[in-house]
């Protein structure tokens, strides 16, 4: 009963900013064809009270459209809460398939799809969670010769791969084609978080400029991972993705934020622009 | 001279806390840093002063901020 009564409030909300948007689309000229759908002003209803999101920001998450590379911990959380928010156009890229070993943290999959695609996986997944979402599976694995025609449609790259030396073929290819790349990397109780918007501040490699030698860094595999913290740390790549999409904000530009869940600390790292960086280096930008 | 350092990850090893201040000589190095926290030779570290990455000859200045790191690649 408590429920129904506070949707109804919300439904009350929700028709009064309708009048509004309305009136205001009227003075600009704009048509009915931009509108919500009502579907849509009752699913977006808690973020389109927001005045820094409204009709018109959600009209730019329909438009937007960002690819999630890596279908894994980071990925899950990341691309759920993208398509809840109706980001309309959802690429995944992942090569595997689900694996019961990932169910501890990979909150996409399900029993009911071990040996499924994981790209397959997800986009049943989010077709639940909200048919409105056009999601693009990509099922390969991403090389520094596939990788630029890849990101090429999409306006915002979401880094969520598994291991260190995809994170230098996505940043380089963001560096390279002027993308905005939300990037994280997770192990233990730890996560790490840079949003690269290219020529504004540093790039994955103005701090970690090469890669590591095999057997230098541990994986997750071998070290571990706890789910909740890629939950954390994926929720936050897809809040800076919808802060990028919409111009809001301050994202985490020049400014590595590291998660240390043990301690349940976070400090940042205010990270400059490497002159010398390989990727976008040479001061242009 | 005073120094802020933070240790990240797998480097929260080295000391009880994440995020000390350690006092150095005027002119000391990172190297003398690290050798002070006995991080050894073969550990595979990224380390930034004052958000610029440095080396083990990087004089350090009081009031620098030290973050000492590793990759993490997992997701
Ligand atoms: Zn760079």
């Amino acid at each position: 009963m408590g429920r129904h009564t506070g949707d109804e409030g919300a439904a009350r909300l929700r028709w009064q900013s309708h009048g509004r948007e309305a009136a205001t689309g009227l003075l600009r000229g704009v048509g009915d064809s931009e509108m919500l759908t009502n579907d849509e002003r009752m699913r977006y209803s808690r973020q389109l009270v927001i005045p820094e999101i409204g009709e018109a920001g959600q009209e730019k998450l329909r438009v937007a459209k960002v690819l999630v590379v890596g279908a894994g911990g980071l990925g899950s959380p990341a691309a759920m809460y993208l398509a809840a928010a109706g980001v309309g156009t959802l690429g995944l890229v992942d090569s595997d398939v689900v694996d019961l070993s990932n169910l501890q943290r990979q909150i996409l999959h399900g029993v009911n799809h071990l040996g499924l695609a994981k790209v397959e996986s997800a986009k049943r997944a989010l077709a639940r969670l909200n048919p409105g979402v056009h999601v693009v599976p990509h099922r390969m694995t991403v090389t520094s010769e596939n990788v630029s025609g890849l990101i090429e449609p999409y306006d915002v790259v979401v880094d969520a791969v598994d291991n260190l030396e995809t994170r230098y073929v996505v940043n380089d290819a963001c560096v390279k084609a002027g993308k905005p790349l939300i990037e994280a990397g997770v192990l233990r109780f730890d996560g790490m978080v840079l949003t690269v918007i290219p020529g504004e501040g540093p790039c994955y490699r103005c701090i970690f400029p090469v890669l590591p030698p095999p057997g230098a860094v541990p994986s997750c595999r071998e070290a571990g991972i706890i789910g909740a913290v890629p939950g954390v740390v994926g929720s936050i790549e897809a809040l800076e993705a919808i802060k990028v999409i919409l111009g809001l904000g301050q994202p985490l530009v020049g400014r590595l934020l590291l998660f240390d869940g043990l301690a349940m600390t976070w400090r940042e790292v205010n990270a400059a622009r490497d002159p010398n960086c390989p990727a976008c280096g040479g001061g242009r930008g | 001279m005073k120094v802020n350092v933070v240790l990240f990850g797998t480097m929260r090893k080295y000391a009880k806390e994440d995020k000390f201040q350690m006092e150095f000589e005027e002119g000391a190095k990172l190297s003398d840093l690290l050798d002070r926290l006995k991080i050894e030779d073969r550990v595979y570290i990224i380390v930034l002063v004052n958000g610029r990455r440095a080396d083990e000859d990087t004089v350090l200045t009081d009031g620098a901020n030290v973050h000492i790191l590793t990759p993490v690649g997992g997701g």
